[in-house]
């Protein structure tokens, strides 16, 4: 197996009970910056927790690093760090006394790991509260702490878990910031694992979207925004009907939404044809906004709560806020049909 | 701040430590955490002060046997003539019977030692029996030794390594450096041959102490997700065995060793056979039936409420504790 990927699963199940946690999952992820994205409860932690061996599989194989991890488990995970989404610090130790001893847990010798423990907390931005226990701790300080004990070993990848959670809007940021850096600077691939769409898109160039136990989409973060299905919504209050007469006439299927808007399946790359048609018909409507992108399509229906993907569901997602303005809109070229779910690179 | 922000990463080229210093490392880190109140810490000095007093009995033990010994010549002086006779009878029983004298007193004292190190055990335990498994799982931390390059045997062993440490000062150490002091101070090497046996019979009694106490320590501290309720297991274990083991102890002898210090206790019979030994004396020494009716209130050496004990049972039982613990231990630590 080819060390290209990062992470490999084949057929990956876990079930709680009757509950299936994950579903046949299989991957095959190259090395970067991956989101894991999906709602709360969509199985990313348990996903990642079977990687790791912190759960037991029911079913299926995983390979981390091109490693076997149920031959080489203990081994492989010399070279990978893991932050979790929950605190995990052991209470009585001081911040740099817990990295350097996660640094020999790894399996470093003590003097390299107490060296390196505190180039990861300058790392991780950590000043003199290093010294202090880590049970006193703010979020945020806890935060960098999980992160700088997940790469003091150099790990060759990581996965983190969260890591934003419980953080104001600057400690969100310059948790971001870190781990930019982290992939870019060091060629580490990291997997993060979020609910925030904003996050995994700041930063990450290949997303992962589950939801439900289920690999809805795996590619890379432009392709993914390439996609767009070849759907137009329109905002219209006046000639309804004509527009509707054009559209049948060239035979598109069309749908009236819920907040009266129309939606058209117009068939081609780009909104042009459509604008087009509006301007012979001499039409005019207050908003025509393409379809989302595949990645906020996905991340919308999911987050809408129905979990699946616009290939499994043949009804419209729920119309978008209309604040965009036509023209915005309109200038986006859109890009190849949909092909989801992509479980496979 | 921005400064230390903008730290540049740098990768690590070093050689990874094997298996066993990652195992090592959770019980360094353990036994740092464990040891740092003050009051295990007096418990455990007056775990070791029974070395200097078994030491102290070895010494003037030695000086019975010693040529010109300045113990013996004050007590003489101080006692009078018959602690003289006394002393010179047992000065000359000594001589003659070495084997059975030197091993005797060794063997009585590390005896009497394992009446001593259960309470402290029980005691110096339940001061860090929740820093062991407990406290790891209360905050999680067991989910960062999991993603480690470790597995749930290493982390055991690790965490093993430090109530084992902690026990050892309280039924090894005094043993080993007790009998190594007893001897560096014996006038005469042959103290090192004749109570070597003894030295054997007080490390079987200890080893075996230690790591079934350490098994059950873990098991409280593994069963308990709060610090105070690893106490509460700790010691309640202990009255609840205790009482069971009486109560069905009725029915069959056997069941007493439901209680893991009522087998202990016969089980470190069984090894130093105190009555055997009294047995096996009072047939070499001829004035030794004497020697006790006067000194005690039995008429006949075979009256001495010692008992040989036995070893399989209880070993058993032992054994079948450590097993149960390991099994629901290991099954805590890996739950998810």
């Amino acid at each position: 197996m080819p060390e290209s990927y990062v992470i490999e699963t084949r057929g990956l199940l876990k079930r709680y009970g009757q509950q299936t946690v994950l579903d046949d999952v299989d991957l095959a992820i190259p090395a970067g910056a991956i989101g894991l994205l999906g709602p709360n409860g969509a199985g990313k932690s348990t996903f990642i927790k079977c990687l790791l061996q912190l759960q037991n599989k029911d079913a299926g194989t995983v390979s981390l690093l091109g490693n076997d991890i149920d031959a080489h488990g203990r081994e492989t995970r010399k070279r990978i760090g893991y932050a979790p989404e929950q605190d995990c610090h052991i209470p009585g130790m001081a911040g740099c006394e817990y990295v350097t001893y996660c640094g020999e847990l790894a399996g470093m010798p003590f003097e390299a790991a107490r060296q390196r423990a505190h180039e990861m907390l300058d790392f991780v931005g950590m000043g003199q509260e290093r010294y202090r226990k880590v049970d006193t701790y703010s979020t945020g300080m806890k935060q960098r702490v999980k992160i700088a004990q997940a790469l003091v070993h150099d790990p060759d990848l990581v996965f983190l878990d969260e890591p934003t959670n419980g953080l104001d809007p600057k400690g969100q940021a310059l948790i971001l910031d870190l781990i930019e850096r982290v992939w870019k600077e060091t060629s580490i691939s990291v997997v993060l694992s979020s609910h925030l769409l904003h996050d995994v898109d700041r930063i990450c160039d290949r997303i992962v979207i589950i939801a439900n136990g289920r690999v809805l989409a795996h590619d890379s973060l432009e392709n993914l925004k390439k996609r767009r299905k070849a759907e137009a919504e329109i905002m219209i209050t006046q000639d309804r009907e004509r527009l509707v007469q054009a559209f049948q006439k060239r035979g598109w299927s069309y749908s009236s939404l819920h907040n009266g808007n129309l939606r058209v399946e117009h068939g081609e790359t780009s909104l042009n044809p459509l604008l087009g048609m509006m301007r012979e018909i001499g039409v005019s409507a207050l908003e025509v906004r393409e379809s989302p992108n595949a990645l906020n399509e996905l991340f919308n229906g999911i987050t809408s709560g129905n979990g699946r993907s616009p290939a499994d569901s043949p009804s419209p997602s729920p119309p978008q806020s209309s604040s965009s303005s036509p023209s915005s809109s309109s200038s986006k070229n859109a890009g190849e049909p949909p092909a989801f779910p992509e479980t496979k690179q | 701040m921005s400064d230390v922000w903008n730290a540049e990463y740098r990768r690590w080229h070093g050689e990874s430590t094997g298996v066993w210093s990652r195992r090592l490392a959770i019980a360094r880190y353990g036994l740092r955490l464990a040891l740092a109140g003050r009051v295990i810490r007096f418990f455990l000095v007056l775990a070791f002060s029974q070395t200097l007093l078994l030491a102290g009995v070895f010494f003037v033990f030695s000086q019975f046997v010693a040529p010109e010994s300045a113990l013996l010549d004050w007590l003489e002086e101080t006692g009078g003539e018959g602690v003289a006779t006394l002393l010179k009878a047992l000065t000359s029983w000594f001589l003659l019977y070495p084997e059975i004298c030197v091993d005797g007193v060794y063997r009585t004292m590390f005896f009497l030692l394992s009446f001593s190190c259960p309470f402290l055990s029980v005691v110096i335990v339940a001061l860090f029996v929740h820093r062991l498994i407990a406290n790891d799982l209360a905050s999680q931390a067991i989910v960062i030794y999991n993603s480690k390059a470790l597995t749930g045997w290493d982390y055991l062993l690790g965490k093993f390594a430090i109530v084992a440490t902690i026990l050892s000062v309280v039924w090894l150490l005094p043993v080993i450096a007790s009998w190594i002091l007893g001897n560096l101070l014996s006038p005469d090497w042959s103290f090192f041959w004749h109570s070597f046996p003894s030295l054997l019979r007080g490390l079987t009694v200890g080893l075996v102490a230690v790591v079934s106490l350490s098994c059950l320590a873990l098991l409280a501290s593994s069963l308990a997700r709060k610090s105070g309720a690893a106490v509460g297991f700790w010691a309640l274990g202990w009255l609840v065995l205790g009482a069971i083991s009486s109560a069905v102890a009725r029915a069959n002898q056997a069941f007493a060793y439901i209680s893991p210090f009522e087998a202990i206790s016969t089980f470190g019979e069984g090894v130093f056979r105190m009555r055997d030994f009294v047995m096996e004396a009072r047939g070499v020494l001829p004035f030794f039936d004497g020697f006790f009716a006067k000194t005690t209130e039995f008429s006949d050496a075979s009256q001495l409420p010692v008992s040989n004990g036995e070893i399989l049972a209880p070993l058993l039982s032992l054994a079948a504790c450590c097993a149960l613990s390991i099994l629901i231990v290991s099954r805590r630590v890996s739950e998810k």
